[in-house]
């Protein structure tokens, strides 16, 4: 494509990486001079990188061919990189322009934070991106006299570049329609011939649009409430007894409690603000205000060509516009004082915009209620640390970034109830005098992190058997164990050795009890199922504890029973009664990683988040719940289309501040279903001992109480969308076991 | 292996040979026996014809045991092979299905798919997933799964699948059982008699999946929702249905609508007085037909809580 004001098009790179078509090549050499029409101003410390991805990718892990991590495109295939401040320069005529500068790499980076201002004038912009596989782009506006243009990169890290583009303001118009528009798509979405092949899912349905009111359709926009754990979709109608709503919410002092409202625009609104007043005890800084961000999602982990559109991210929202049509979901966070005195409180959300505004009531109940963690019970994730980022990182300020990003991954899950992970401990295969290498000082700072936050243990720690059998067998297994042979004796000794080792090292620092992981998700195939028993049986003979991610019920798993001390499956299965007998028979546990409430699948049930995480948990038998992951990403973090697979999960804004999603404030509020049913019980059994008989009658009323919750739960094995409470009912439900703490615990001081 | 076994009447014969269809009278979902009076059936698998079953890495055959008429059923025999699968699926895929063509893909006339299973093996026990029920359809997720979990040995399970819940009931394109040798041990066997497959729907007009949104709710919520379906409808005819919300004997809220057959929603909301909380009765009925009945338990909301300050 031939475009406007080519002279002024620089697309940066190699001498032999592709250059988008109109565009001018730049490279590190490329020096401004007298001579010289546009380069750089001075050429130390430039690299030059490319790395195109335009077709498929083998996997030999999984034996398949898989899209690369993102597609690339001219631009987006090369960069260059600086680590000292610089400037591109472009002799060009006296004017007004507007420059497009475009920072990122299709290197994967992982242990670069890129952190560098950009100034163009007067006008400055700072960009932060962790990595590769992502891009940003700038726009400016400036005046060019006698001087020439100049593009300047300072960087507290390091700066990136891809391409600095500058036309005259005359020419915008053409500009956006004949390169920004396809460049845009092509990088933030997919290039155009792989975008041909991808489908639209349809919207779920949804009802008609009820009669407005003159007051809405001069105002031009709608507002209407509708539970949380229900998705709203861009084209979803309001039913007519959502109109107009009041945000009813009861929370105990400390808690975090969602509320949320929707703007259906009915024209396009500028200069939209949310503001939200003092609730009572809850001042206005203590509500999170977020709007949801819909993404195009696959319908499934690995599927291709077939998308939805989905509510998933959970932005701030500082202000901005709405476009007609489209919902626009405000998310609420209240986070109640732990000091909050008990009581009904009111407050309000303004909505505003150029073309009217709108007030939505908001109604809060405090209770005088402490809420209570159940010991027995541990609620953790699967996590990519970026610590091992960090230990990567080549200069102080991408360090800082992965050790910050960590601290405030670990605050966040803690906020969410949250306080355990996965980690690992790997060194390479014994050398010829049997010693390993690990990295203490890294494993040691990650459970520093994880003391810091109160998170508690055992840990699930993953071990590099892959390592140690390709030591002794020459060759790697597959994904689930595909391929893998029956190792040597020799294999089975060094496992002993490398976990007497790690758990030494354990001993001797105190750290909490590790429960060792050597293999992901085994096959049930013959081969797999014996590679295993000859691992579980190695780890074993150090006089530790082990951990499968396998489902007993198969019987093909059998074999490992004796060598197995915590079985972790995907579903509630097998039942509670049989959890419970073989818990007590044999010491083992049974642990969930419910990942069908996780994203991998399916990024909309919320309610079967919430489901699983409170009352289905508590009907369960389980002992934790340790889905994966805390934040999956391939490629661009925030393109779910490219990759070998979805992204799914939380989200982090550039500077490394989590960013939720939906299901995962599900799974806090789930976590508070469990804390108000774990803190009744405990006060039942506090009453039923009193000496006061006001005391034991209520505990009685309180069972009864408990008794028919637990009835109504319909117990299933993986709680997704189907035969669900509706999510209204969740909120009785919780209520209904709040009213009789209120009760006990009133009994109780009388 | 190809084997073959019956072929079903086409639907359009079925429907020109099918009278009742015409008739619009009142039909509850009651008792068992008046419900199967009340139902219309389509069969599946007729047990004349040829070339309409066929099966991988298993056997089929037409049932002579374990029912009366041998040309409701068929017996599917698998023998577990862990190592001699095909090519594409190692450890093994056997499967048992039979393609739809013509006006037999359009399910969406019907309100249940219909089955019984008896199961038999060499374990002493059905592993837990012992056999899928696959439907293909036209729709953008192509297939629609379930497993058919309450199996177990030596007894008959009756099925009875919700059409309205497939994606997309008017082009259901094919029918397969099909197990996953990895979840049997080698060389086990077992065997599945599936017996009157068939789609059924109400003959009259019939008020199925009656229930409110919210079993319990708070007082003051303004309104209980209530979702049902409408079957025994042809396209076009409308039915009306009467929903009140009773205390005591005394109706407390009505809602009355004229609706076409399929998922409904509507909305109750308080007649005169507010709702206090307590147990209500929901009943739904069709014109002076017998009536659905469910319980709702209103609950005093925290926000109306009597002592509840400031």
């Amino acid at each position: 494509m031939q475009v406007c004001g080519a002279e002024l098009f620089f697309d940066f790179g190699t001498a032999q990486s592709a250059v988008w078509p109109g565009c001018t090549r730049a490279t590190p050499s490329s020096q401004f001079s007298e001579t010289a029409s546009f380069g750089w101003r001075t050429k130390e410390g430039l690299r030059a990188y490319a790395r195109a991805y335009t077709n498929t990718v083998p996997n030999r892990s999984r034996g398949t061919e898989e899209p690369p991590p993102i597609w690339t495109n001219p631009i987006t295939e090369d960069c260059i990189v600086g680590s000292t401040s610089n400037a591109f320069v472009i002799k060009a005529a006296p004017g007004d322009y507007e420059v497009y500068v475009v920072c990122g790499a299709s290197e994967p980076f992982r242990g670069q934070f890129f952190d560098f201002t950009v100034r163009v004038g007067l006008t400055e912009q700072r960009v932060q991106i962790e990595g590769g596989y992502q891009f940003r782009s700038l726009r400016f506006k400036t005046t060019v006299g006698n001087a020439p243009l100049a593009v300047e990169f300072h960087p507290r890290s390091k700066w990136v570049c891809s391409a600095i583009l500058a036309w005259p303001v005359a020419q915008r118009e053409r500009v956006e329609r004949e390169f920004l528009k396809p460049f845009e798509a092509a990088t933030w979405r997919l290039p155009p011939e792989e975008w041909a092949k991808w489908k639209a899912d349809p919207e779920p349905e949804t009802g008609p649009m009820p009669p407005l009111t003159e007051a809405d359709q001069r105002r031009g926009f709608v507002v209407y409430s509708r539970h949380y754990l229900d998705c709203v979709y861009p084209r979803t109608k309001p039913r007519a007894e959502e109109l107009g709503p009041t945000l009813r919410l009861f929370a105990c002092p400390g808690e975090f409690e969602p509320a949320n409202f929707i703007v259906l625009p009915l024209r396009d609104l500028a200069g939209v603000r949310v503001r939200v007043t003092d609730i009572g005890p809850v001042p206005a800084g203590a509500i999170e205000v977020r709007k949801v961000r819909y993404q195009l999602a696959r319908p499934n982990y690995t599927v291709r060509h077939r998308y939805r559109v989905v509510p998933d991210i959970l932005e701030r929202f500082d202000g901005g516009d709405l476009v007609a049509n489209e919902n626009a979901r405000f998310w609420l966070t209240l986070h109640v004082p732990s000091n909050a005195p008990p009581g009904q409180y009111t407050g309000q959300i303004e909505f505003t915009s150029a073309s009217g505004s709108a007030t939505v009531p908001i109604q809060l109940r405090v209770l005088p209620i402490h809420l209570r963690d159940d010991p027995a019970k541990l609620f953790g994730i699967y996590y990519r640390h970026p610590y091992d980022s960090m230990a990567g990182a080549e200069d102080g300020v991408s360090r800082e970034h992965f050790r910050r990003r960590a601290d405030l991954e670990h605050a966040d899950m803690a906020a969410h109830g949250t306080r355990n992970v996965t980690l690992s401990c790997y060194s390479p295969p014994a050398d010829a005098a049997g010693q390993f290498k690990f990295n203490w000082d890294l494993l040691a700072a990650k459970l520093e992190l994880w003391r810091q936050h109160g998170f508690r243990g055992p840990v699930v720690m993953s071990i590099n058997t892959d390592g140690v059998y390709e030591k002794h067998v020459k060759e790697r297994y597959g994904s689930h164990l595909r391929g893998v042979k029956d190792p040597p004796e020799a294999f089975s000794r060094e496992i002993t050795a490398m976990v007497r080792a790690i758990d030494a090292e354990r001993t001797a620092r105190g750290w909490p009890e590790f429960l060792y992981y050597p293999v992901d998700e085994p096959s049930t195939d013959a081969a797999s199922v014996n590679f295993m028993l000859k691992v579980l049986r190695a780890c074993k003979a150090a006089g530790v504890r082990t951990y499968i991610t396998a489902d007993p019920t198969h019987d093909q798993f059998e074999p490992l029973r004796p060598y197995v001390d915590v079985w972790c499956t995907q579903p509630f299965a097998p039942d509670r009664e049989t959890v419970l007998a073989d818990s007590k028979a044999h010491s083992v546990e049974y642990w969930c990683y419910p990942n069908h409430v996780n994203g991998e699948n399916d990024h909309t049930p919320v309610a079967g988040a919430r489901m699983t995480y409170g009352f289905g948990f508590w009907r369960s038998g389980f002992r934790v719940l340790i889905p994966w992951i805390y934040s999956w990403t391939v490629g661009d973090p925030f393109n779910y289309l490219d990759g070998s697979s979805m992204d799914f999960f939380n989200r982090h804004e550039p500077d490394g501040t989590p960013m939720p999603v939906a299901m995962w404030e599900a799974y806090r509020e789930g976590y508070d279903d469990h804390r108000y049913l774990f803190t009744l019980e405990q006060l039942i059994g506090k009453a039923k001992a009193s000496p006061r008989a006001a005391a034991r009658a209520a505990a009685t009323t309180a069972e009864q109480e408990l008794q028919q919750v637990w009835n109504a739960i319909r117990v299933q094995p993986k709680y997704k969308h189907d035969d669900l409470w509706s999510p209204e009912e969740f909120d009785v439900y919780r209520w209904l076991v709040a009213r009789q703490i209120l009760a006990v615990q009133e009994a109780l001081l009388r | 292996m190809k084997t073959t076994l019956n072929q079903s009447l086409p639907l359009s014969l079925l429907l020109a040979a099918s009278p009742a269809l015409m008739l619009f009278s009142v039909a509850s979902a009651a008792s068992s026996a008046s419900r199967q009076a009340d139902m219309e059936k389509l069969p599946l698998f007729g047990g004349k014809a040829a070339s309409v079953w066929s099966t991988a890495e298993s056997d089929v055959v037409a049932e002579t045991n374990r029912v009366k008429s041998p040309s409701a059923a068929m017996r599917w025999h698998i023998a577990v092979d862990h190592y001699g699968g095909e090519a594409k699926y190692p450890i093994g895929w056997p499967r048992l299905w039979r393609a739809l063509k013509g006006a037999e893909r359009d399910w969406s006339g019907y309100d249940f798919l219909e089955f019984r299973v008896f199961a038999d093996t060499t374990r002493d026990k059905l592993p837990g997933s012992p056999v899928t029920l696959l439907l293909r359809t036209d729709a953008a997720e192509g297939s629609w799964a379930r497993a058919l979990t309450e199996l177990k040995k030596g007894e008959w399970v009756n099925f009875s699948i919700p059409i309205a819940g497939l994606p997309k009931p008017d082009a259901v394109q094919q029918i397969m059982f099909s197990i996953s040798d990895s979840n049997y041990r080698h060389k086990d066997e077992v065997e599945f008699s599936i017996a009157d497959l068939a789609l059924t729907r109400w003959a009259r007009p019939t008020l199925v999946e009656f229930a409110p949104e919210r079993a319990v709710l708070f007082a003051d919520a303004g309104g209980l929702p209530v979702r049902f379906r409408l079957s025994g409808l042809k396209a076009g005819e409308r039915a009306e249905i009467v929903c009140e919300l009773k205390r005591a004997g005394e109706t407390v809220g009505r809602a009355v609508l004229a609706t076409e057959r399929g998922s409904q929603r509507l909305v109750l909301k308080p007649s005169a007085r507010p709702w206090h909380a307590g147990a209500y009765e929901l009943v739904g009925k069709i014109g002076d037909g017998p009536p659905r009945t469910t319980s709702v338990r209103l609950v005093e909301s925290p926000w109306t809580e009597k002592g509840a300050k400031p």
